[in-house]
Parts: C-alpha cells; structure tokens; sequence
C-alpha cells in the first residue's frame, strides 16, 4: 500500500488529503500538522469566493481551479448539512474590479454591471467608487466545513498526527510521496524566499440585517461580508507583516470604511477582532520540487485559498500520482 | 390596557382596527391633523394581528387599483427605502436579495411593478434555473433585490412614534360602528370588515407559515408554491392559500406538506430550527377598498381588503385615506 503524507491541515493540506483518497484508493495518508482547525489560518475567513491576492498566477488556471471549488460548494448548499457546513447563497458586489469583464465571470451567478445609481449607494473613505460588479455566489466558512472535512478523512481511514515537521527528508524514509501543504510557514521548510505573511485584520459585529456581501477591490478599500453568526468588516493585507494581535489604527480604518461601505452598520455590535496571515506569493506554487523527487508543493494561495482548494487538489493529486508511478507503487499502476 | 369605549369624544378621528394598515393609518393622521385627538380601537394588538404572521416581503403582485397604479407601488417603495436608510434594526427594514422560480410560466415570477421600482430586476441565468431541485423542473425565474420588514418590529415602531404624539389606543371587540362615539371612523379592520363595513366581497384567504431559524439563508426563494423569506431573526416558510377557510388553527397537514416540499426543493432548509407555526386570514377583496362612505350619521373613511400587500401597501393606502379625510374636511369646511 502507497504511503502518502500531507504536511499542513489548513484548507489546502485537507482537501488535497480527502482527494488523495478519493482518487488513490489503495493509499494510506496521513495528516501532519502542528495547527489543525479551528486554529488554522482560513478558519477566521468569511469564506466569499473570489479570486484574490494571487500574483501573477496564471489566469486560465485560476479559472479552472474556481471553476472545481465553486462546482463542490455549490453541490455542498444543495445538501441538508449546508447550514451546518456554513454555506450561504449570496449576492456578492465588488466596487472597482478590473478588468472588465472579469476572468471568473462564468463561474458565479449571473455577473452584472452595477448601475451608477447603485454604485453611488456605496461610499469609501477617499474618494467614490467608479464602478460594480454583482453576482449571486457562495459564502463557504471554513470553520464550519472543515470539521466535516476532517470527519471524512478519519472516517475513510486517514491518519491524524500532531507535530511539527522541522524538514522534509525527516519524512522521505518512511512515505512514498510528501505533499507540502504548509502555507504561509512554507519558508521555513523549503529554500522559498518568495512566500511572505500578507497579514489581514477584520472585525465581526452583529448586524443580522445584512444578508450580502460588498468588497471593494481597490488597494485600500473595505469589504462587509455577511456570515451566519456575524458580519466580517474588513480589511487589511499588509505585505511581510508576521503580526497576530489586532492594531488600533487596523481597527479605525475597518469601522469607518466599513461605515461608508454600509452606513446601517452605525446600529451593529462588535463582537471582536482577529488577524490572520494569509500565504503571500508572487504566484501559487503547484509543482514538483526539483531537487527532491517524492517532494510535491501546494501552497501560496494568497487571498484564495477558499476559492480554489478543490482545483489545487485535484491538480496536486495529478503530481502525487507521478511521483507514486516512478517508484512502480502497485497501486497507482494499477489505475493507470 | 385601555378598554374603555366611553372616553371618545364625538371630534375624535377614531381608526378600527390596529393591524399594520391600522397603526400606520393613525399615525398618518396625527401628522396631518396635529390639533385632533387620534384614537385606535381594535380588538387585537401587535403581536396577534394578521401582520405579525407575514413574512414581510416587498412583492408588490396586487391588481391595483387603475388610478393608483403609478402612484401607491413608488410612494410604498420610497417610504420603505428611507426606513431602511434611517436605521434597519429600530424600524425593521432589510434589503433583500430574492429568487423567484417557476415550473409553470414566466408571467408567475414577473412583476411589472417590481420591475419598476427595484434597482435590480433581471432574469435568472440557466446555472440559477438549476440552484432548486430537482434540476430541468423550473424553467423560469427571476432575480432582484427588494425589501423585507419584520412586522413586529415596525409595528412597534409606529406605535412608539403614536403614542409619544399623544395617541390613545383602546383594545376592545366591537360589533358595530355605532358603538364608537365619534363622528368620524377610519376602517382599517381588514377581514373584519364582512360584517362591520357589510362588504360580502371580504373573504380570508388561509396562510400558514412555519417561523423557523436558518441564519445561513441570506437570500429570498420563491418555487411555485414553496417560499423562503429570510428576516432578521427568523425565516418564514410558506405556505398555504385556501381560499374562504376561516380556520385559524394551524393544521398538522398543512405544517407537513410545507415542510416536506420546501425541503425537497431546497434541501438547504433541511436542518433549520421550527420555532413557530402561524396561521393568517389575508382579507382578500379584488383591491382594496379606499374611499369615504355615510353611515348612520357617521362618515366612515375605508381603508381594507389588502389580502396579501397589505405591509407594503400600507403607507400608499393610508396616505390614500388620509387624503380622503382632508379632502373631506376642506371641502366641508368643519373645525380641525
């Protein structure tokens, strides 16, 4: 039996496990991770869909992995668990996007130019927004669905462990195939100088009266998600910034753009605060190592991770495969 | 509580009836006839009244009236908007985001006022025809943006503001117009009205709903009979329209039959919390009858038969019967 392991429990290191399962059924994988959710870095994320803070990733990849995460969030709304999964229909404006149309116009509902009435509804701290863009869409939290990710992989025989790798080639002896799925942390385990924190702060208040979702995609601007439980008012992203504890200045430039996004927000109550690094890099990096051939690598998803984890997958399932095929593992020959 | 009938004066503007259409009537009154005493007497206050069990949704598919039709849907619409924009949680206004699916026509989800007054109005795309269950059943559908009003909440709103200007409610049962000592009657009593305006027309069309929590459901959805309406605290599924049924029990068939269709084409519901099921008598008449009659000595100003538009029509309508009265008044040139 091929023997793989998953370094890292975020969302990237648990769907590439499940779909290592699905996909190699003859495989023992194992789960290594210091941090497993609710402590993992999208585990304080809204969870709107939307390419975001991804580099110079190539377009028409970006496209095919949203395409497969939007397809399985959409087939997980249309279960009974979808209010315990934390799956939300949507609609979702964003203000200034560009380009027009944009790259992932078919994989949400219905995208639509906002009217210049409905834009000038919307205000920000400097300035006006020039334009929108609205779609139905999905709000997916990971801290409601990872649990039930995580019951899947035990329950389909996936092995849990604890810990903390200090270097790949610890790992090498006894696994056929190492998948690197350790996000923002990656530059201590690989030589990768690229990976850097884009550190986000947000708020959560309650505000049960938003039902929608609006962002504005500028460099400055703000973004109001409505969650199940709270509304996220947000946010930052601050390059190579390793800082976990909210900062005062963060949170008086979330309330007040927060306000002009959505001025009913003046009667909502906070609830708290939370900072999470999001795994910055010029580009994702989906590949092979060079150097160590049962090495794979998933991880620098920026702002994303949510909106393509399932495409990542099962691209990265297509990597482990090869490097299980080279060493004649039994079990991949025979699916091939 | 006030009971006493006896303490009305002969000038008081007395309105019957103390539903949505009733306390926003009075309150209209007091505005525009500032030196008159406005009473209310009804039988049942807020949270018993036919109002309190509706949905609230803005979804204006009345036959209005020829000479109104330009008129009441954008006077409602505006009035709603500006409470919106006053403050959501005192007034009980949201915007919502709304689908509307149909496996039989097109003309069952349009709406040529909707069309007009929402900022959003367009059809829904193939993917979204595919979002109820099962897939290839409805072919049509409609996707907008209105308004939704969680009636206790704005009916407790009004009846704040009347009662800080001095207003007097009084909850008593009354047979007949003549046990109300004033001269002038504002008749908002809605079903009531069969026997005290004698307008055989007035029959209840029966609505049961199930109040159940989902705070996941963020967006309306309507699929032939089945409907979803989120409001701030709770989600109204619905429901029934049974044409002269005074029953106003709910019934264990009807609570089955919601639940279990509702759950077939939005498995998504499938988990939510039943907290209440209601029963409504809508006052169906072909429109609502607004205009003045004399009666018995008494002039009596009509304002009911709202049958399912009777929180959306409500400021149109009463702002309609106001002008009645005023019309009135200056015509006759009375003291006020």
């Amino acid at each position: 039996m091929a023997k793989v392991a998953v370094v890292g429990a975020g969302i990237i290191g648990l769907s590439t496990a499940l779909e290592i399962q699905k996909q190699i059924p003859k495989c023992q994988v194992t789960l290594i991770s210091e941090k497993f959710t609710p402590d993992t870095t999208a585990d304080g994320a809204a969870g709107i869909f939307g390419l975001y803070l991804l580099g110079s990733t190539q377009p028409d990849r970006q496209v095919v992995w949203a395409k497969k995460t939007h397809d399985l969030i959409e087939s997980w709304w249309k279960t009974p668990m979808c209010g315990e999964m934390g799956i939300a229909l949507v609609s979702c404006s964003r203000m200034n996007h560009s380009p027009v149309p944009p790259i992932w116009k078919d994989v949400v509902f219905g995208v639509r130019e906002m009217s210049q009435e409905e834009v000038a509804e919307k205000g920000r701290l400097t300035g006006e927004h020039t334009s929108g863009l609205e779609m139905l869409t999905f709000t997916a939290e990971p801290v409601r669905f990872m649990p039930f990710l995580m019951k899947q992989f035990k329950d389909q025989g996936g092995e849990i462990k604890r810990a903390k790798v200090e270097n790949f080639k610890d790992l090498f002896n006894e696994y056929d195939c190492v998948v690197n799925c350790t996000g923002v942390y990656a530059g201590s385990l690989t030589l990768d100088k690229k990976i850097k924190p884009l550190r986000g702060q947000v708020m959560r208040v309650k505000a049960p009266w938003i039902k929608t979702v609006t962002l504005d995609d500028l460099d400055d601007g703000n973004y109001v998600i409505a969650n199940q439980e709270s509304v996220v008012v947000g946010g930052t992203h601050q390059d190579g910034d390793w800082d976990r504890t909210p900062r005062e200045e963060d949170k008086q430039f979330i309330r007040s753009g927060g306000k002009c996004l959505d001025p009913s927000l003046k009667d909502s109550v906070e609830v708290g605060h939370w900072v999470g690094l999001r795994p910055g890099r010029p580009e994702v990096r989906l590949e092979r190592d060079g150097i160590d051939k049962k090495l794979v690598h998933n991880y620098g998803h920026g702002g994303s991770g949510i909106t393509v984890f399932q495409g990542c997958a099962e691209e990265c399932v297509d990597l482990v495969k090869e490097v299980l095929q080279e060493q004649n593992i039994a079990a991949v020959q025979a699916k091939l | 509580m006030n009971t006493n009938l006896g303490s009305i004066k002969e000038d008081d503007l007395v309105v019957v009836g103390c539903g949505v259409v009733g306390i926003t009537t009075a309150l209209f009154l007091q505005e525009r006839f500032p030196n008159s005493q406005v009473k209310i007497v009804s039988g049942k206050l807020s949270p018993e009244t036919i109002s309190d069990v509706a949905a609230g949704i803005f979804r204006w598919t009345m036959r209005t009236p020829p000479e109104y039709e330009s008129k009441w849907p954008q006077e409602a619409w505006a009035w709603f908007q500006n409470l919106y924009k006053e403050s959501p949680l005192k007034t009980g206004v949201s915007k919502l985001p709304a689908l509307f699916f149909s496996s039989y026509s097109s003309e069952q989800c349009e709406s040529k006022v909707m069309k007009s007054v929402c900022q959003v109005y367009r059809k829904c795309t193939p993917a979204e025809l595919n979002l109820p269950q099962p897939a290839g059943k409805f072919k049509h559908g409609i996707y907008l943006h209105t308004l939704q009003i969680d009636t206790g909440t704005y009916i407790k709103y009004l009846t704040d503001k009347f009662m800080f200007r001095g207003g007097t409610i009084i909850q008593a049962e009354i047979e007949s117009f003549d046990e109300i000592g004033s001269k002038y009657i504002i008749n908002c009593t809605g079903l009531g009205s069969r026997k005290l305006a004698g307008d055989r027309e007035v029959l209840p069309i029966r609505g049961q709903v199930l109040k159940v929590e989902a705070p996941w459901i963020k967006t309306a959805m309507y699929a032939d009979d089945v409907y979803i309406i989120p409001g701030q605290k709770y989600i109204t599924i619905g429901g029934t329209r049974q044409y002269n049924d005074w029953h106003t029990d709910p019934e264990p068939h009807d609570t089955a039959r919601i639940w279990d269709r509702a759950c077939a084409t939005f498995p998504c519901i499938s988990k939510a919390k039943i907290v209440d099921v209601k029963v409504g008598l809508r006052p169906h008449r072909r429109h609502p009858r607004v205009e003045k009659e004399e009666s018995n000595g008494k002039f009596i100003f009509h304002n009911y038969g709202h049958c399912s538009w009777g929180i959306m029509s409500s400021p149109a309508t009463s702002k309609q019967v106001v002008d009645l009265v005023a019309e009135h008044f200056n015509s006759n040139k009375s003291k006020l």
